[in-house]
């Protein structure tokens, strides 16, 4: 077994370039207790492309993901320079525990690896990973992802039904474990860059209180996703 | 697109043959691993540990799937003797060793594990006492790659069994005097990682537990050291 694996290594050391094409297995599983995952965009791109940078100014397309959940702004923006998308993977909302496995094909040049996904009840949290290096060798791979915050808008944690980009406010709990007529936990966000999510607050009153998120339930640190990739 | 490759995989195969029969690391020597372990909480006790040698056949739990009996015994209540009475029980374990006692925070404890398979991995377990049902844990983790004399530093984070409620009510906390394990489900009844405890301090008035209980990942520190 371990002779085979070592050949196998050699093998793929001494002929496989980067640039070729490739089909991957992915599997995304939610390691959170109480936070739902809105729609994927999973994408591979060159070495240039990202669909957010840390502690750079979130794009108006990444935030319309990380405050509504809307993918197809970024999606697009993937597809401009031939990069390759799996939308949706997981059919709709990946719930706390719960896994999505699909297969993204890669075009040749397309060897970077990101996605991004919102992180439901929240303001702008977002789990995500930017361009991770595709593996090439044969074998699986496991990476764990941390929760960002978009820094796009101020994490008050009131549930209004605010999905659009600049509304105040958070969609919706799909769990459904929140409170509501939550005063606001704050009107500002110091941090206007990407920034690893400081967590939230939350309180224990279902009716009032500062915030409508349930401090019992939502919760979290990180990693709060693990990606699996099957190089075959 | 690798087919017309195979040629030179057998080559290469052939070759490494070749070299691994020159290695005094034949496949039927004795593997035996040094494993020592730092608690990094703040204030979390973690009770005695549970650590496994095992092959891949084997997983102590899969995150988003229920927990077995023995890690919830672990979780809940901080008894490794189911964990490690159903490993030991299964095929695809090479080794157990159980830990004398608890680790305080801060505190280090050494264990040896050994086999002569040529793939062994590691998981171990051990409860943070002042929670419902978190502990931290590594999950097979390949050491096939360690050669003799050489170390590998890991960290473990915390995770949540998912089978007992995070009240944080004393009379649920091993830590505090409460009950340890008992036989309910009434959380999610599956394993993710834990989303940290909350405390009176921070709001849930019913809590037992201060600002110190509080933690973030990781909360143990393990080098494994290949020594034979």
């Amino acid at each position: 077994m371990k002779k085979q694996l070592s050949a196998l290594t050699l093998l793929t050391a001494l002929t496989v370039t980067p640039v070729m094409a490739e089909d991957f297995t992915i599997k995304i599983t939610n390691l959170t207790h109480g936070i739902y995952f809105t729609p994927f965009l999973v994408a591979a791109h060159d070495m240039n492309t990202h669909l957010f940078v840390e502690g750079s100014s979130a794009s108006a397309n990444l935030q319309a993901m990380a405050e509504g959940g809307d993918i197809s702004g970024l999606s697009s923006d993937i597809q401009a320079v031939s990069g390759n998308v799996v939308e949706d993977p997981a059919g709709g909302f990946l719930a706390p525990g719960a896994n999505s496995s699909f297969t993204l094909s890669t075009d040749a040049g397309n060897t970077y690896l990101s996605l991004t996904a919102m992180l439901l009840p929240t303001n702008d949290g977002f789990v995500g990973i930017d361009s991770l290096e595709l593996p090439t060798e044969a074998g699986t791979y496991t990476y764990y992802l941390n929760a960002y915050d978009a820094g796009t808008e101020a994490n008050n944690e009131v549930i209004n039904g605010g999905g659009a980009s600049g509304t105040l406010g958070i969609p919706a709990d799909p769990g459904g474990n929140a409170g509501s007529g939550g005063t606001g936990v704050t009107t500002s966000e110091s941090n206007t860059t990407v920034h690893i999510h400081r967590g939230i607050l939350g309180d224990s009153d279902a009716s009032g209180g500062a915030s409508d998120l349930t401090l019992s339930v939502h919760r979290w640190l990180n990693p709060v996703a693990e990606l699996v990739i099957t190089v075959n | 697109m690798r087919m017309p490759l195979k040629l030179y995989a057998v080559a290469l195969f052939a070759l490494v043959l070749l070299l691994q029969g020159c290695s005094d690391d034949d496949n039927s020597s004795f593997r035996e691993y040094q494993v020592d372990l730092t608690n990094l909480t703040h204030n979390q006790a973690i009770s005695p540990v549970g650590v496994i040698l095992h092959g891949a056949g084997f997983q102590p739990f899969v995150l988003g799937m229920a927990a077995n009996e023995g890690l919830e015994q672990l979780a809940e209540g901080g008894d490794n003797t189911m964990f490690l009475g159903d490993a030991a029980a299964d095929s695809a374990v090479l080794d157990t060793a159980a830990g004398a006692a608890v680790i305080a925070p801060g505190g280090h404890e050494r264990f040896a594990v050994g086999d002569a398979s040529d793939s062994p991995h590691l998981s171990l377990a051990g409860m943070l006492v002042n929670t419902n049902d978190g502990f931290a844990a590594l999950n097979s983790i390949d050491l096939s790659g360690l050669t003799n004399g050489r170390s590998l530093t890991l960290y473990a984070n915390v995770y949540d069994s998912g089978t007992e409620g995070n009240s944080e009510a004393a009379s649920d906390l091993p830590g505090q005097g409460g009950e340890g394990f008992n036989t309910a489900r009434d959380d999610r009844d599956f394993v993710v990682v834990h989303p940290g405890v909350i405390g009176h301090d921070d709001g849930l008035t019913t809590s037992a537990l201060d600002q110190s209980h509080r933690f973030d990942n990781p909360a143990l520190r393990i080098v494994v050291t290949r020594v034979q």
